[in-house]
């Protein structure tokens, strides 16, 4: 019986490993454990903490109040709203990145010579960019009046379109920019997912007769699983967040239909009368949606794991 | 390899140059220091570089006095990031004695025990030389919070005199919404006949600067802003409101107002540039114009905004600015003080200087300073005299600027959008209402007015 608890205790450290390993492998990971304590976890805790407290920065008391600022922020319609926003556009923006990175990714790999180095390091470039420049650069394009492209729809009679008061125009306007600037890395993540295919694995798909549909549903989107989860969650964490693009495109107009959580929070926190602890409860609760659709994408991936598992198992 | 290096330094540098933090600025003349003077630390609003100028003066002037034992330290600081490093200041130890604040945000400084009552360091007289408005926006109680520097009303009607003249010749400035509708709509006419495009007849603010920019036009249409004086009602299905949504879907239905305006605070250089040939704006655009655009000056006019009425003689414009706070964690408050009296509550040379300097584009907060300036502007010849009379008129109508939740602005608004959207204006009316009664009922403001 206690054979059988000790076998069940918790460690960390793994029990195949000598003391020398386990210290070795302590003092290795020590820097970056203690680094992570003091600007991730400890100013987490802090956060949570204040979240339920009346908290201002200054000489004023706080005290604790509960869950009141999670209850004001979720009464808050443009907070609401705001999340409704980021969820569509992150929507958006997910399936075309990922789809179009994957479309592109396949054409480089199929045309590799030196044409496809030099459109390799072209599409990447913009994801050298921060977020204002991206902007600025399409702020310079879709001025109402007097930017490039409607400069050019004038010359010829046209409307000029509002990219900021009119609703599809103003989705577009961060949609495009934010397409522009991450199709370059997700595109390379897919190159090399798909140049580490063994060809064999094709080459012997195509002796069998199967055509290019079966080789992409029964071995390249398989073999590129892992690849899809991380550029999923990353994109998905990145937009669930944006900030400077929608603040240079649009800043929430029109009717805050282009409002992000984000976005708002810096206008609350500038022009508001909120306390600053209920925009870290607000802040906080961004982060748990983030969490919350990084885990079903999560659970979603390993139930299909689980699944070729137990097939694999029992035949 | 020959490559590399060079673009790694440029990027170095590029890292270097664009994060560099907060500084002083040195222009002009050199400095004086005084030995084993306490220094006394001042945060600003980097606001354009001829306002800086002035500001930098002030402090150089203030310290060449080399026995008062106070050493005035300026730290200028981008204006969207003031706020957060204020708050960081404080939540870090690191709070500068006297910082800059707007008359809006003043209550929430106090409210946080963030700005000292200053009340006792000052005698009455300067007290009692403050203007109505001035006492307004920082007395809370009976105590006094700020030294008010500046008022400056946000809203004015800025015209191009010779555009107007070429496009709709024997124009007259409208005093009416309906009297501007008409000659946005002859100024339309006439561009479209001589073939001009990207040029509209007139500029409103956008997005959330309409939040704020739309302050005076509401009072001018309904005699009130959204909500009563004691925060506990919705005054947005009163008529007016209902009338000037009306306008912004005229205005922009008729094409009259790019569908996208620029920044609100930088309006006057679409009407400089030729984009617009009217434009609302805020007083400070007289001096943005005339140190921008100087030779534009004569050809530019400014009014009072149009109302429903046609009444001139009443609030057309909130007047928004900023004040001085002695921040609480300041050790040396009777050494800030001194500074604060030198630069803008006592001395009259100073805050005199720097209206002066402004081009009288901004209002003062001393009645001895407004006596001043109402005899020195005659004898100047750089700022039109119409335009700082305009600006005087408009500023000493103006009610001071609203210190409700900033999401009831925002509501209103979401209103003038719809409306400019061409959306239903009765339902926008409603959901405006809505929306801001729920704002009422679940942030519990009803009755915590502290300026009623």
């Amino acid at each position: 019986m206690e054979q059988a608890k000790k076998k069940k205790q918790f460690s960390i450290l793994p029990k195949n490993k000598t003391t020398e390993e386990k210290v070795s492998g302590l003092i290795c990971i020590a820097p970056a454990f203690i680094l992570l304590t003091i600007f991730v976890l400890v100013p987490l805790v802090m956060a949570i903490w204040r979240s339920f407290y009346y908290y201002e920065s200054g000489p004023v008391d706080s005290y604790f109040v509960g869950f009141e600022n999670y209850k004001a922020i979720l009464k808050n319609e443009i907070f609401l709203k705001s999340l409704g926003n980021v969820l569509l556009m992150a929507l958006c923006i997910v399936s075309f990145q990922v789809i179009g990175s994957f479309i592109f990714a396949s054409i480089l790999v199929k045309v590799r010579n030196k044409f496809t180095v030099f459109v390799r390091v072209i599409i990447y470039l913009p994801y050298l960019f921060s977020g204002i420049v991206v902007g600025c650069i399409f702020t310079l394009l879709t001025t109402y009046n007097g930017g490039f492209i409607n400069g050019l729809i004038t010359l010829f009679d046209g409307e000029p379109i509002s990219f900021q008061m009119d609703k599809f125009w103003a989705y577009l306007s961060i949609i495009v920019p934010t397409l522009w600037v991450g199709m370059g890395y997700t595109t390379l993540v897919f190159y090399s997912g798909l140049i580490n295919i063994p060809n064999d694995y094709l080459e012997a798909a195509s002796v069998d007769g199967a055509g290019y549909f079966t080789k992409l549903f029964s071995i390249i989107l398989p073999s590129l699983k892992n690849y899809f989860v991380l550029i999923i969650v990353t994109l998905v964490t990145g937009n669930l967040q944006m900030f400077e693009i929608p603040m240079m495109m649009t800043n929430g107009l029109p009717l805050n239909m282009t409002m992000t959580p984000v976005l708002y929070l810096v206008h609350l926190r500038s022009n508001g009368n909120v306390s600053e602890s209920q925009i870290i409860a607000a802040s906080i609760l961004i982060m748990l949606s983030v969490g919350a659709i990084n885990a079903i994408v999560f659970s979603l991936t390993n139930r299909k794991d689980k699944d070729e598992r137990r097939v694999k198992k029992h035949g | 390899m020959k490559k590399i290096i060079p673009l790694l330094t440029l990027t170095t540098l590029f890292a270097l140059t664009s994060c560099t933090p907060p500084s002083d600025i040195i222009i002009g003349e050199e400095e004086k220091f005084e030995d084993g003077a306490t220094e006394i630390s001042m945060w600003l609003m980097d606001f354009e570089e001829w306002e800086n100028q002035i500001n930098i003066s002030q402090r150089k002037s203030f310290n060449s006095n080399l026995n008062d034992g106070i050493q005035l330290k300026q730290t200028y600081i981008d204006t969207n990031a003031f706020d957060d490093l204020i708050r960081s200041a404080y939540a870090s130890n690191n709070v500068p004695d006297i910082y800059m604040v707007s008359y809006g945000n003043l209550y929430k400084e106090i409210n946080t025990g963030r700005a000292i009552d200053i009340t006792s360091y000052f005698s009455n007289e300067t007290w009692s030389d403050l203007t109505d408005t001035a006492t307004e926006a920082v007395k809370y109680g009976n105590k006094y919070y700020a030294a008010p520097i500046v008022m400056e009303p946000s809203t004015l009607l800025a015209y191009r005199k010779d555009l107007l003249e070429q496009y709709a010749p024997n124009y007259e400035i409208p005093t009416t919404w309906d009297g501007l509708l008409s000659l946005c709509g002859d100024v339309k006419a006439g561009l479209r006949s001589a073939g001009k495009k990207n040029v509209y007849p007139f500029g409103v603010p956008t997005g959330v600067a309409l939040a704020w920019g739309s302050w005076g036009m509401q009072h001018a249409a309904t005699g009130g802003l959204a909500i009563t004086d004691d925060w506990s009602t919705s005054r947005i299905a009163e008529p007016g409101y209902t009338k000037l949504a009306e306008v912004f879907r005229d205005l922009y239905g008729n094409g009259y107002v790019p569908l996208s305006a620029g920044n609100y605070t930088e309006s006057s250089f679409d009407l400089c540039d030729g984009k617009s040939v009217m434009t609302t704006c805020g007083s400070w655009s007289a001096a943005s114009i005339i140190n921008t655009y100087p030779d534009l000056v004569d050809k530019i006019g400014f009014a009072v905004m149009p109302t429903v009425s046609g009444e001139q003689d009443c609030v057309t414009a909130t007047n928004g600015g900023w004040c001085y706070v002695i921040s609480s964690e300041c050790k040396n408050v009777e050494k800030a003080v001194e500074v604060l009296k030198y630069l803008v509550m006592e001395n009259e040379e100073v805050p005199t200087s720097y209206f002066q300097k402004a081009h009288y584009s901004k209002f003062p907060t001393r009645k001895s300073i407004q006596a001043i300036l109402d005899e020195s502007y005659k004898t100047q010849d750089v700022v039109p005299t119409s335009w700082i009379e305009t600006i005087n008129y408009v500023a000493t109508r103006a009610i001071l600027e609203p210190i409700y939740e900033w999401d009831i602005s925002v509501a209103v608004e979401g209103l003038l959008e719809e409306a400019a959207m061409g959306n239903d204006i009765p339902s926008a009316v409603n959901k405006c209402d809505t929306a801001i009664k729920n704002i009422i009922t679940s942030r519990n403001i009803a009755g915590t007015n502290p300026r009623s």
